[in-house]
């Protein structure tokens, strides 16, 4: 169930009721436990069973793997883990595509073979629970931590609804203590959950998907040769589509764990006011950034096995970071396209970019060009075909024969706006905590914003679209 | 589009024998539904959806039903053999696909029934009127731009009733509301063009064996081809001309079609904005549709 939906509300409403009954901690944790597979499974019920697949088998691993002291049996229960849960991944997610790709691969040497259509769909949420309990696992194995004692705790860990079909990817240590002891929320924590999730859900309903996405997904839906002016406009509605799409999830999320009195950790931190790419992964999508490092970039390697190998292993975590995005050959450029961005940096202006001496001007005019180059990446993301994705590149440049309008002027006078407060708003907040801004308004003011911003989603409505981030 | 596919999944709940309706805008804008209940005793089905092909909703009906009433099947050129890359034509083919997996969804079900009884009993919460981005889109008024193919917002010219069963247009003697609705139709031209049509071999190899199975218990049916006009008939007329389409349609399918040229008072029908009839040329259209289907009344 969406969180734009009148459902997840009352649904939540339930949640909350009992979360706050006088009854003991561990039926409370049941409870939360039960809730959670309900509102996975009122998606589609059968994919529950792959939440319980992935939740037994690392459990059962990382069990027996803490007891072994022979290295290879312990590698042996990691390849299980790893077997099961990136082989469920590999199967919905991208079963169809290396079997296409196959089947393109070998016509290219004359043997036809025709992939048998499985209609395999694609279970809500699987790549952000799928890395979140490997993380499990292999924290175990590399003796991180310990295997948890509590499966009631473990199976919350794994399930947890806020954040399970989109994110943020929660560590075990930022979540699992979290279930020892009591919680609920104050007054004050509570009403800072109900607000960051109504911002959420702001930014979710009616700025991505009212405003912002219907125009970015028209203009490279179209796939015609555009106007310089459009091609570059519907980039950036793209650009506030898919930030406010995903960053308003996060939120909800966020907020509606407050709200139980849990704390999950922020997934974005004014990623548009990066100054260079590698600030950028630090302020985007900040848990799949920090997991890619963790247990992938790291293991390989990362920067200690010298200069020519931190460029593979860079660009290796860049382009499966792609991979995990989408199950298109796209999203692996996009990945590639920005492993080269980190490399160009990494090899001539990163020595510059944490140095404390530029010049205000400089480090906006660093963002800028930083925001317009992260910008014409997500066209990989926008652009639903090869062919979408040349045009929108070409029409960027002016490349075109016959460009049209694909923008009505009322969308440019609507959208210029948003685009513009979010690029203001992402330059102020740059080094500010938005708690820290929000304590500063008056409490009249702040009352009479929040409102009018619930009027404004409730009267934009649900969507029909389910959140972007949903497929990866 | 949870809202057809909610809407397709209270069909099973219909007597079997009811009249059902398939097709794009045109079948939602231009069947009167008390005018066919008035002449025929029975209201028809309407699962019509804007931009949308009958041929999905046609195959769906034929192998997840067991129903065997009367098919009203619109065939409107581009739309029926449009490309399922184009998102209007790829939405209506995925929620078929996806008819049986979400079946028991219990999101899509709830999604529905709160919807509906929020809906109908606060009506702000309608957000094609009260939204307050619809209603920037709707006051602040800019002429199209030159070769304008603009992503399009639906002027506050459709109206709902009864569940969204009876749509119809009005005032479009508003030439703003004109200038929106011819913008809105040249992107969608635009769209058809860019994608190259649906193989018409195997649309009608589809369609065959969708109809012996609905024929095999006891169904039947009726193709129906609605008028059209100005730059729509043009384009429909040069793209998917009547002699290589619909007659080829009627002549391999052994099925039955009201072609409204065919019908002296339907030719002359003229939808003022190319594609839809308005609630008066409506109720003539769905009078001499129901002459057709049942001859002997």
């Amino acid at each position: 169930m969406l969180f734009n939906s009148v459902i997840f509300i009352l649904f939540f409403l339930v949640v909350v009721i009992v979360h706050y009954l006088p009854i003991n901690w561990k039926l409370k944790k049941i409870h939360l436990l039960l809730a959670s597979y309900f509102f996975y499974a009122a998606w589609n019920p059968p994919f529950v069973v792959l939440l319980w697949i992935s939740t037994c088998v690392d459990w059962v691993a990382a069990r027996i793997m803490h007891r072994q002291s022979s290295r290879g049996k312990r590698k042996v229960l990691l390849m299980v883990s790893l077997a099961a849960n990136l082989g469920m991944l590999s199967w919905f997610k991208y079963g169809t595509l290396f079997m296409e790709s196959f089947s393109e691969l070998v016509a290219q040497f004359g043997w036809q073979w025709t992939p048998p259509n499985f209609d395999i769909t694609l279970p809500v949420g699987i790549s952000f629970y799928t890395f979140q309990t490997l993380s499990y696992t292999i924290d175990v194995y590399l003796k991180r931590s310990k295997p948890e004692s509590s499966f009631l705790d473990f199976a919350l860990f794994v399930t947890f609804f806020p954040q399970l079909v989109a994110g943020p990817i929660v560590r075990p240590n930022q979540l699992i203590p979290q279930f020892k002891s009591p919680k609920r929320a104050t007054a004050n924590q509570f009403a800072w959950g109900v607000m960051l999730f109504v911002w959420g859900l702001f930014q979710k309903s009616v700025l991505a998907d009212a405003i912002l996405g219907p125009v970015a997904g028209h203009a490279f839906g179209l796939a015609k040769e555009m106007l310089v002016f459009d091609a570059w406009f519907a980039t950036l509605a793209f650009s506030g589509q898919i930030f406010f799409d995903f960053a308003g999830y996060s939120l909800c999320a966020i907020g509606i764990a407050y709200c139980l009195g849990f704390s999950i950790p922020n997934n974005f931190n004014s990623p548009y006011a990066a100054f260079g790419f590698s600030d950028f992964w630090r302020r985007w999508h900040i848990s799949l950034s920090q997991w890619l490092r963790d247990y992938l970039y790291i293991p390989l390697g990362g920067n200690r096995k010298g200069t020519h190998r931190t460029k593979i292993n860079l660009m290796l975590t860049m382009l499966l970071g792609g991979l995990w995005h989408g199950a298109a050959w796209r999203f692996v450029v996009w990945g590639a396209v920005h492993g080269i961005y980190l490399l160009i940096e990494r090899l001539t202006f990163g020595r510059y970019v944490n140095h404390g001496k530029i010049s205000p001007s400089a480090r906006i005019g660093g963002s800028i060009l930083t925001y317009l180059a992260i910008c014409v990446t997500w066209i990989f993301f926008a652009a639903p075909t090869w062919e979408s994705c040349l045009i929108s590149f070409r029409s960027l440049i002016g490349w075109t024969s016959n460009p049209i309008p694909v923008i009505k002027t009322i969308e440019i006078v609507m959208i210029t706006p948003v685009i513009v407060a979010m690029l203001l708003g992402h330059g102020y907040m740059r080094n500010r905590k938005l708690e820290d801004e929000v304590q500063r308004i008056p409490n009249g003011i702040l009352a009479a914003i929040f409102s009018i911003i619930l009027a404004v989603v409730i009267l934009t409505g649900g969507s029909d679209s389910a959140f972007i981030y949903f497929q990866f | 589009m949870s809202f057809w596919q909610n809407h397709r999944f209270r069909l099973d709940d219909q007597p079997a024998d009811t009249t059902v309706v398939f097709g794009a805008s045109r079948f939602t804008f231009g069947l009167d539904h008390n005018t066919w209940e008035q002449n025929t005793g029975k209201r028809p089905y309407n699962l019509g959806l804007h931009g949308a092909s009958s041929l999905p909703m046609l195959h769906d009906y034929a192998v997840n039903t067991e129903m065997n009433g009367i098919v009203l099947c619109a065939i409107s050129g581009g739309f029926t053999f449009a490309n399922e890359s184009i998102p209007f034509s790829e939405r209506i083919a995925k929620a078929v696909k996806d008819i049986n997996k979400n079946r028991y969804s219990f999101a899509l079900r709830s999604e529905d029934f709160t919807g509906r009884v929020l809906q109908a009993n606060f009506a702000v919460l309608n957000p094609y009127l009260y939204s307050p981005i619809e209603v920037l889109r709707e006051h602040l008024r800019f002429p199209p731009r030159k070769n304008e193919r603009a992503w399009f917002h639906v002027p506050f010219t459709v109206h709902h009733t009864e569940e969204n069963q009876d749509i119809y247009i009005d005032d479009l003697s508003d030439p703003y509301y004109m200038a929106q609705w011819d913008s809105m139709h040249q992107t969608v031209l635009t769209y058809m063009e860019r994608y190259d049509p649906r193989d018409l071999d195997d649309a009608i190899a589809q369609m065959k064996r969708d109809i012996s199975l609905i024929s095999q218990r006891g169904g039947e049916v009726i193709f129906v081809r609605f008028p059209v006009s100005r730059f729509f008939k043009e384009w429909e007329d040069r793209r998917f001309p009547r002699d290589k389409y619909w007659d080829i349609i009627i002549e391999e399918t052994g099925c039955r079609g009201f072609h409204y040229l065919d019908n002296t008072t339907t030719r002359d029908l003229f939808p003022p904005d190319g594609s839809h009839l308005m609630p008066h040329q409506a109720k003539v259209f769905t009078r001499e549709l129901v002459k057709f289907v049942y001859p002997e009344d």
